[in-house]
């Protein structure tokens, strides 16, 4: 059927945002039912962003205006979808996981009763999703934007009647979390970022008197120097822009609530906390990028304030992928340490994303190696999510040393889980690692060695990691969930033993894991070839697109030293892979050494071990503060402030204008004439009115 | 006479139907004091019809015959009121129609 | 004959009588509700091709009837009105076929609806002010007898008499006006005013004609001191017709005022629209704070159409082309908000039996689409985002900001903050879990009631959500108004 290449974008958000409805009305119908209207919705969006694939081939961008919102007095917001290389890969990407996610969540969610809510939230969810990323102008990107943060908050929350079995945290000396809570958290913290960047937004439009991204990257010069007068403001509104996406993409300071929101459903994690939304605001940093490395690079003076959004960004990604990578070094629940990873994994991109405007050099390297882990960590953790949810459901426990699975009959659940560990730990040749070597080339090309140095001295605790998981994991010396249960009394592991059923997983659940491990092997294969055509499109457009002038700003020697740095770059990254594989592999693949003996015999070990249990307290600190405080800040506030107001507003305006209403309603006396009075009244009014301003 | 004198009437006369409305009681005298407003315009009207010397404007005519033909409509519509209104309070006068207030 | 809906209009408005004769043989009253209906939907279709002439230019049209010559002119602002007045006509009609199904002498009531609403568009599509006061009568003696067309008689007619006397004599005064600029000018016609008076020094005559013509036409646009009728007129009047009287028919005076304000008196604005801007605030203030311990819904609704006139005279008063798409736009969004609240408020009437806000409590349990609807409709009155009185309301703010008249828009904002304390009184009311005598048993409004609320309140979001198309049409209508003896003079 030949459709009109503008109504494809549109149609891509909407039948998912639209059909999330669906779901809703079927009544009655069982939860496969409900589901497979969504699953074929999300299908046909798969198919129509792949039908976007064929512009990436062109230059330039299209951008579908379809309708306006005049402002009154002059401004308008056009309502469009911006087509051009960065979203079409983006929202490929996101269409294809989505609709893997959905076909592995028709069994996953089988059997639930309220699974009509489950799939209406998740169909909204890829709705705004796809929108977000189709937007072309802020304000439809901050609807999509606060449509995926409720839709996280809806399923995170899930299982909102908090039974035991759906609580995470723990084990049982160590406190546990409630669903409920952990979306309220998530929905908390997140709203932080989101109104720091409304108000951002907001100063940025009173500035351009633009919300559309195409209109404020060619009006920019004019703009910001603008805005420049003012000095800080452009460091305020780069601050202010940067908490968005960091809080959306779990970056620090905002991270922890990602960890908690593993309370949902499986497939929930999988799709919205490690594959899309948290992706989102990664490519909110790259879709604003090129405004702010004009304000630096090509405008002349360049603006010094501007740097401020890429060093906060790389700052945050530097410090995220650190956090992150250490804490899932010693987390005992599988989807807690994917969450870390998952953490980790988005603090590279937005170090890449970082590093890029810190030097013209590096722009085309970071922006597309950005995108490139992008798209490879998508793929690789949607699997190993997906996976986890298999491994879960057959040991019935959420804790790796509970899990015992047995190594040859989860053959297929191994096999994708380590393709999908080994990606994403960065092991050549897997694809993880074609994308990491191109972030930490970025790193150096821009002079960052500090950043270099975390990110890639991280690489040791992530291969360490990996295989620490899933070495326990499939700890072939205890068969099944009772011995493990039986090995370690002081857990509780029957109150996770609710589904349990060992043996092979269903087929339905297992085919997505298989596509996505396959395409992880995939993308491997041409991993080179990938990221050079990748990096091609990212370079056209920029340099013809937005006509960025890279080519006079780059020195030339940076270019011709690539091969031998690269070379470099390769082997120590190996050289890394291999001190952190070792030590693990010993530790848990052949037992040779004992984890808990070690730690026994190092006190500062154990104090650091306690320490990354602890989430480097993080989180207990901002609960003191940012929660305790303001519980305690309440019986003042209503003592002394609402007493107050209460008094002046509730009761002294109302019974102010009552009185006043009542008096004026003397006024309707219901008698003819005086109405008839008013008539000549308003006469002599008028008559000395335009006397008094002198008409003749 | 000029045009100005009969302005001056024209205004008295609207003057006076505006009292009428507002001084008196009865419904009834009420309907006249509305039907002098009218003609105090059809009036107005015809004392301006004759702008240029020597031409009458049959405009200003033909508009006062349908101004008399509405306001016709006008008191019939009020007179049927009157006598609805006259069955249910019992009397004419516009004081004791007062259950609408506030 | 005129322009095309108009024709249809008078068509069916004269062959009505056949329609009540069929249903009054069949018994069915209905007959004359769908008649009246489909002859409202009908012309209302018909605004096509006319909207499609006034896009190209406004379409001019001579009658000549003996010696009164009448003339048309339809431009995009009449184009505009007709079809918001002709969309909660037919919306007023749908709901009258179950409201009025118990009246007897309902035949007679679809011929008056129809005659009034072909009055209001002869109204618009007048290009002289004699046929303007012509089809202005038309609309009035309708009304008048509408307005005592309610069931259990009483303060129906005397409703009706203060607002004949009052509308006489505010007809009388208009008649008056326009016999002085005919006097002045030697002619009628708006194009004939703009040439005669736009670039000429301001005489006393012409303040004198501004000033009774500002009475005059202020009578039907509720200018405080001149509201007293209303209230009583609205309240007492069948709801659909409450809606219609509310909606659309105040605005009709709104209209004569634009359209003179930028024809015969374009040499006295300077000091013309300062009277209007401080008569506007009062009349939004006097409206918005009357309604505040009122206890009869209709009548609360009745005086909070005052405060909204209030807002579209301020739009008047600043004069610039926004504030006058504010105006347009808030005409537009009034017919949608006030029409689906007095046609909900209606339905709730019908079943409970009383105006009474105290005895509606607890109905939103029993009848939750209409209270839905009215609740919808009530938070776009206070002009709450993303509905569609938020829309008008923040142009015309915006057009007073953008004139220096800080103050003006100032007043607006209090004053929709102050229309708020009201209209969430009646949806509190209405929420409270304790359901009142009156309301215990009752069910939700009949269908045919349902379906013209649900359009108008669908059309409310639709229009808060993508004003768009409305707004572009009003600016279009609003850049029409003003230019128009540049257009004359070419």
């Amino acid at each position: 059927m030949p459709l009109d290449s503008s109504v494809v974008p549109w149609l891509c958000w909407a039948l998912p945002a639209v059909g999330s409805l669906v779901p809703l009305a079927i009544r009655g119908g069982s939860a496969r039912a409900k589901g497979l209207p969504v699953v074929l919705f999300t299908f046909v969006s798969m198919v129509l962003a792949l039908s976007l694939l064929p512009s990436l081939s062109g230059s330039g961008y299209s951008d579908v205006q379809a309708f306006w919102f005049s402002l009154p007095g002059g401004g308008s917001v056009g309502m469009g979808m911006l087509v051009d290389p960065l979203s079409v890969i983006i929202v490929n990407v996101v269409a294809f996981l989505c609709f893997m996610i959905m076909v592995y969540s028709l069994k996953y969610i089988e059997g639930d009763p309220s699974a009509g809510r489950y799939w209406f939230l998740m169909s909204l969810f890829v709705g705004g999703m796809l929108l977000l990323i189709l937007a072309d102008n802020l304000i439809l990107f901050f609807i999509g934007w606060k449509l995926v943060g409720l839709c996280s908050y809806g399923l995170i929350g899930y299982y909102y009647r908090d039974e035991r079995e759906h609580w995470i945290g723990g084990p049982a000396p160590h406190p546990f979390q409630k669903p409920s809570r952990a979306g309220l958290k998530a929905l908390l913290v997140t709203t932080f970022g989101d109104v720091a960047l409304l108000a951002s937004v907001i100063m940025i439009y009173i500035y351009s008197g633009t919300f559309n991204f195409m209109e404020l990257y060619q009006t920019s010069t004019a703009w910001l120097s603008q805005m420049a007068q003012t000095p800080g403001l452009l460091a305020v509104v780069c601050l202010l822009f940067v908490a968005g996406p960091l809080a959306k993409s779990a970056q620090f300071p905002f991270q922890e609530w990602l960890p908690d929101a593993m309370a949902g459903p499986t497939p929930v994690s999988a799709l919205i906390h490690a594959a899309t939304m948290v992706k989102a605001g990664v490519y909110l940093v790259a879709r604003i990028l090129p405004v702010f490395f004009v304000a630096y690079w090509v405008m002349s003076p360049g603006l010094s304030e501007a740097l401020v959004f890429f060093y906060a960004v790389a700052a945050a990604g530097a410090v995220t992928i650190v956090l992150g990578a250490t804490q899932a070094m010693v987390a005992l629940e599988l989807k807690k340490v994917l969450a870390y990873s998952t953490i980790s994994a988005i603090g590279y991109m937005m170090l890449s994303l970082g590093v890029s405007g810190l030097s013209p050099a590096s722009l085309v390297e970071g922006l597309y190696a950005g995108i490139y882990h992008l798209i490879n960590h998508g793929v690789y953790k949607a699997a190993l999510f997906l996976c986890a949810g298999i491994a879960i459901r057959a040991s019935g426990s959420i804790y790796i040393n509970e899990m015992g699975l047995s190594r040859r009959s989860m053959r297929p659940i191994l096999v994708f889980m380590v393709i999908g560990g080994l990606a994403l730990a960065g092991a050549p040749p897997l694809s993880g690692f074609w994308s990491k070597e191109g972030i930490l080339m970025s790193c150096l090309e821009s002079g960052q060695y500090l950043l270099f140095a975390a990110a890639s001295v991280s690489v040791i605790v992530t291969i360490f990691s990996v295989i620490r998981v899933l070495g326990i994991m499939f700890d072939d010396r205890q068969h099944g969930a009772g011995a493990s249960a039986a090995a370690s009394p002081s857990h509780e592991s029957e109150c996770h033993g609710g589904k349990g059923h060992s043996g092979g997983a269903p087929a339905l659940m297992l085919l997505p894991c298989g596509v996505l491990a396959a395409l992880t092997l995939v993308i491997s294969g041409v991993g080179p070839w990938l990221g050079g055509s990748l990096k091609s499109i990212f370079e056209g457009y920029l340099v013809e697109t937005l006509e960025l002038p890279l080519a006079s700003m780059v020195p030339a020697h940076a270019l011709s030293e690539g091969p031998s740095l690269s070379l470099i770059l390769f082997a120590s990254s190996v050289v890394m892979i291999v001190i952190g594989a070792l030590p693990a592999y010993r530790l848990y693949i052949q037992h040779k050494w004992s984890a808990s003996e070690i730690l026994a015999r190092h006190r500062p070990l154990l104090v650091i071990h306690g320490l990354l249990w602890g989430r480097y307290y993080l989180d207990a600190i901002a609960n003191r503060v940012l929660v305790g405080w303001t519980l305690a800040a309440r019986s003042p506030i209503a003592k002394y402030l609402e007493g107050t107001m209460d008094a002046a507003v509730n009761v002294g305006i109302p019974s102010l204008i009552g009185a006043a209403s009542r008096n004026l309603r003397r006024i309707q006396t219901g008698i003819l004439s005086v109405n008839m009075l008013y008539f000549v009244a308003i006469i002599a009014l008028l008559v000395l009115l335009s006397l008094w301003m002198g008409v003749p | 006479m000029g045009p100005s004198y009969y302005l001056a009437f024209v205004f008295a006369l609207w003057a006076v139907g505006i009292y009428c409305l507002a001084t008196k009681r009865n419904m009834l005298r009420m309907i006249f004091g509305l039907e002098i407003m009218i003609n105090a315009a059809n009036l107005s009207f015809i004392s301006l019809a004759t702008g240029v010397p020597g031409f009458v404007d049959p405009l200003a005519h033909s508009i006062v015959i349908v101004s008399i033909g509405l306001s016709g409509g006008v008191s019939a519509v009020a007179i049927t009121l009157v006598v609805y209104a006259y069955r249910q309070y019992g009397t004419l006068d516009i004081r004791e129609l007062k259950r609408l207030r506030g | 004959m005129f322009a095309l809906p108009l024709d249809l209009l008078l068509l069916f408005t004269a062959l009505s009588p056949l329609a009540g004769i069929l249903a009054a043989r069949m018994r069915r009253n209905a007959i004359s509700g769908v008649y009246s209906a489909a002859a409202l939907a009908a012309a209302a279709v018909s605004i096509y091709p006319v909207y499609q002439g006034a896009s190209a230019g406004a379409v001019s049209s001579i009658v000549n009837v003996g010696a009164f010559t009448s003339y048309m002119r339809v431009d995009m602002l009449a184009v505009a009105m007709s079809a918001v007045f002709l969309m909660l006509g037919v919306a007023a009609a749908v709901y009258s076929i179950s409201y009025m199904s118990k009246e007897r002498s309902s035949p007679l009531y679809y011929s008056l609806l129809l005659s009034m609403i072909s009055g209001m568009v002869g109204v618009v599509y007048s290009g002289d002010l004699f046929t303007l006061f012509v089809f202005w009568e038309m609309m009035c003696i309708s009304s008048y007898v509408l307005v005592a067309f309610s069931r259990g008689g009483g303060d129906s007619v005397e409703a009706a008499f203060k607002y004949l006397v009052m509308s006489g004599a505010g007809s009388a005064t208009i008649l008056l006006g326009i016999s002085l600029l005919y006097g002045m000018s030697g002619t009628l016609s708006f194009e004939g005013l703009a040439l005669a008076f736009g670039r000429s020094e301001p005489s006393l005559w012409i303040y004198v004609a501004s000033i009774v013509s500002l009475i005059g036409f202020g009578v039907k646009a509720a200018v405080v001191p001149l509201h007293t009728w209303l209230p009583d007129a609205h309240s007492a009047a069948p709801s659909p017709i409450s809606a219609l009287l509310s909606g659309v028919v105040i605005e009709v005076g709104i209209y004569a005022l634009c359209r003179l304000c930028f024809t015969a008196f374009l040499p006295v604005q300077p000091q013309w629209l300062p009277i209007v801007m401080v008569l506007s605030v009062v009349t939004m203030v006097v409206g918005n704070v009357m309604p505040l311990l009122q206890g009869d819904v209709k009548r609360l609704l009745a005086y909070s159409s005052i405060g909204h006139m209030g807002y579209m005279l301020a739009g008047l008063s600043i004069g610039t082309q926004l504030a006058l798409t504010g105006t347009f736009l808030h005409i537009f969004n009034h017919a949608l908000m006030k029409g689906a609240a007095f046609l909900c408020v209606g339905a709730i009437i019908y079943r409970i039996g009383s105006r009474q806000i105290g005895d509606m409590s607890g109905i939103a349990r029993r009848m939750p689409i209409t209270a839905t609807a009215l609740a919808i409709s009530l938070f776009a009155l206070i002009g709450m985002p993303p509905l569609n009185g938020f829309i008008s309301e923040l142009t015309i703010v915006t057009a007073a900001f953008q004139s220096d008249l800080v103050w003006l828009g100032i007043a607006v904002i209090l004053n929709s903050v102050l229309s708020a304390s009201y209209y969430l009184r009646v949806i509190r009311v209405m929420l409270q879990p304790t359901a009142s005598e009156a309301v215990q048993g009752t069910k939700d409004a009949p269908w045919l009631m349902l379906l013209p609320i649900c359009a108008l309140v669908g059309m409310i979001v639709i229009f808060g959500l993508w004003p768009d198309p409305v707004m572009d049409l009003m600016q279009r209508s609003a850049a029409g108004l003003i230019t128009l003896l540049s257009q004359v003079t070419g």
